[in-house]
């Protein structure tokens, strides 16, 4: 790296990778906490709605009676109605249509609605920040964008960054060390971050390019432009006859019994274009799913090509699930939880270099600091907010980051904030675990708050612990 | 010795993989196995040392340029860029030999790598009015070629 880089354009990237980080640092930070929880957001559904029925055996009955019940409690089918079926991380069923959504119980009939809580709100704020949805995504698709920038700047701005890939010095100044860990986390996360990065820029960019795309070449129409991608919908037009998913699901099973079903959607029912759809996974495949298609009463249409079409089609259909890590056993979301919570470090990191070389203080340091602790304060307090008090997730996730801000700045002091938030953040970690038992005493509603509280009470161990080592350094003479 | 060694260890942990579960998931398990493994190995080699004082202070170049110019290279640096990128990407990729809809998909992985590359160009330059110059005359070009 030495010869192939000059000094001059080695000052030069660093320049450029202060900057970038700068103006990125905070949202990075945010996203990359927000997607590192939005792994497991399966498991938190489930433990946020504790009640809903669990089962993983279903029949063509169960969808039937599953869509004419939403059907009924709707008053018309949705253009789109979809039965989501029990997965081994979800082992629940919904009914969705319209925005309208239902667990459901073992035989079909509608249960719990499906809330709209805490899950709902992280997974929203890791997509689009809650922006209006075209603003939001193109601000998180940029971000993906500046973390590829960030990549490529860091590379050459640290000649020695494979000479020293497994040096780990702590205990010198707050500047090297923050360094040192911000260097060794970067540079084996490689891979993993440049995936997650241009995965990521792909979700939020992709609309401008849409839009671009078919105006120079499809005379404005987007529809033809993703069609042509990803395949188009058949268009039927058929006399209307009977539902029979029994049918539709024994067929598939005969014509591609290695394709595991997690969803069926029933387009246009009640008309002469009705068909079924059933998405379903194969092994050793990322794509999302491969879309099969059916008649209505079990006659089979085609394939959309997600899994053998054009390579292109599958590159992008395989996208979503690299990214958030849905697939594999739960190890592969551990590993990828363990990646994502080093992209956070990293991004934190990466700020507090720049603080500690800038010396001094100010204002900033307080707004970093609420910031880094403050962001999961205000996630876990918003999660006792929304699961045990039934309060609105954003709104309290808002109002708590708020408050940890006014405080760092009135407080001055940034270590003695940051003690203080962690305390908070493992109190709040230690009541959400407890008062998950108060809020949903049924027995059936144990195991998962039980499992949920050993990884609460895990990470507020781990918090108390670094609070301790901080608290000890600053009361060091 | 150790290095012919693991790296015959990892070719056969990708055989494995891709046996067991498909050549897609093991270059991913591949990956994320290298990355926890050298980060184990770098905590296991973990130092502690002396706090030693270093010099403060950033480089010239933070506190030299007025707020005006922090303001100019976010507007380029940010949405002239997408701008740019986006027009730039459409029109380099319709010039390649393949299927629109192949072309698109390129395009849609080009473009963020793109952005990527110009953003660190711009910030790592100091000449800011001549990197906007040219990149209003890069997107003037795409345009006139995608549109008229």
């Amino acid at each position: 790296m030495k010869n192939i880089v000059s000094p001059a354009q080695v000052k030069a990237s660093l320049h450029a990778h202060s900057i970038i980080g700068l103006c990125a640092g905070g949202l990075l930070y945010l996203i990359c906490l927000t997607g590192t929880l939005a792994v497991f957001a399966d498991f938190f559904e489930r433990w946020e709605q504790p009640l809903v029925a669990e089962f993983t055996d279903y029949d063509g009955q169960t969808i039937t009676t599953a869509m004419l019940a939403h059907h009924q409690r709707t008053g018309q089918f949705a253009d789109s109605l979809y039965v989501v079926l029990p997965g081994e991380s979800q082992p629940r069923m919904h009914v969705s249509g319209d925005q309208k959504e239902w667990y459901l119980q073992p035989d079909g009939s509608l249960g719990e609605p499906v809330l709209e809580g805490w899950t709902h709100m992280l997974r929203e704020l890791h997509y689009h920040l809650h922006l209006p949805e075209t603003i939001g995504l193109l601000v998180t698709g940029t971000l993906g964008a500046l973390l590829l920038a960030l990549i490529i700047s860091g590379v050459i701005a640290h000649p020695r960054i494979f000479k020293d890939a497994f040096n780990l010095r702590l205990g010198g100044t707050r500047r090297l060390e923050q360094a040192d860990i911000h260097n060794r986390l970067s540079v084996w996360g490689l891979p993993f971050h440049l995936m997650i990065g241009l995965t990521g820029a792909f979700f939020g960019l992709i609309g401008p390019l849409i839009y671009v795309g078919a105006t120079a070449f499809y005379d404005g129409d987007r529809q033809t432009l993703i069609d042509d991608i990803y395949g188009a919908d058949p268009v039927l037009d058929a006399p209307v006859v009977a539902l029979d998913i029994a049918r539709v699901l024994e067929t598939q099973r005969q014509l591609h019994p290695q394709a595991q079903p997690i969803f069926i959607v029933a387009h246009k029912l009640g008309t002469r274009e009705q068909f079924i759809e059933i998405g379903a996974t194969l092994p050793g495949r990322l794509i999302y799913a491969e879309m099969y298609r059916y008649t209505v009463d079990g006659q089979h249409l085609g394939h959309q090509g997600l899994s053998d079409g054009p390579l292109g089609r599958q590159a992008l259909y395989s996208a979503y699930r690299l990214h958030f890590g849905y697939y594999g056993s739960l190890w592969v979301r551990v590993a990828y939880s363990v990646m994502g919570l080093a992209l956070t470090v990293i991004s934190a990191s990466g700020v507090n270099i720049w603080l500690a070389r800038r010396g001094g203080r100010n204002w900033i340091n307080d707004i970093w600091t609420a910031t880094v602790w403050g962001i999961p304060l205000a996630l876990s307090g918003a999660a006792v907010a929304s699961v045990l008090l039934n309060l609105s997730a954003i709104f309290s996730f808002i109002s708590i980051s708020l408050i940890a801000m006014v405080f760092c700045i009135y407080r001055k002091n940034e270590l003695r904030s940051a003690i203080s938030l962690q305390g908070a953040l493992s109190l709040s970690l230690l009541v959400l675990s407890a008062g998950f038992f108060i809020r949903f005493p049924d027995p059936v509603a144990r195991p998962l708050g039980l499992s949920m509280a050993v990884v609460f009470i895990g990470l507020a161990i781990g918090i108390f612990f670094i609070m301790k080592t901080r608290k000890y350094k600053f009361l060091r003479p | 010795m150790m290095v012919p060694i693991a790296s015959l260890l990892v070719v056969a942990a990708i055989k494995l993989w891709a046996h067991r579960a498909g050549i897609e998931f093991a270059v991913i398990y591949t990956l994320l196995t290298l990355t926890l493994t050298a980060w184990f190995t770098t905590a296991y080699g973990l130092e502690f040392r002396a706090v030693k004082q270093t010099r403060s202070g950033l480089p010239g170049r933070f506190s030299n340029t007025s707020p005006a110019h922090k303001l100019a290279t976010f507007v380029v640096a940010g949405p002239l860029t997408l701008v740019t990128g986006c027009l730039v990407t459409t029109a380099l990729t319709s010039l390649l030999p393949m299927a629109r809809n192949e072309q698109f998909v390129v395009s849609a992985f080009m473009y963020p790598l793109l952005i990527a590359v110009a953003i660190y160009w711009l910030c790592s330059s100091e000449s800011l009015t001549r990197n906007s110059l040219l990149l209003f005359a890069t997107s003037g070009a795409a345009s006139a070629y995608l549109f008229l």
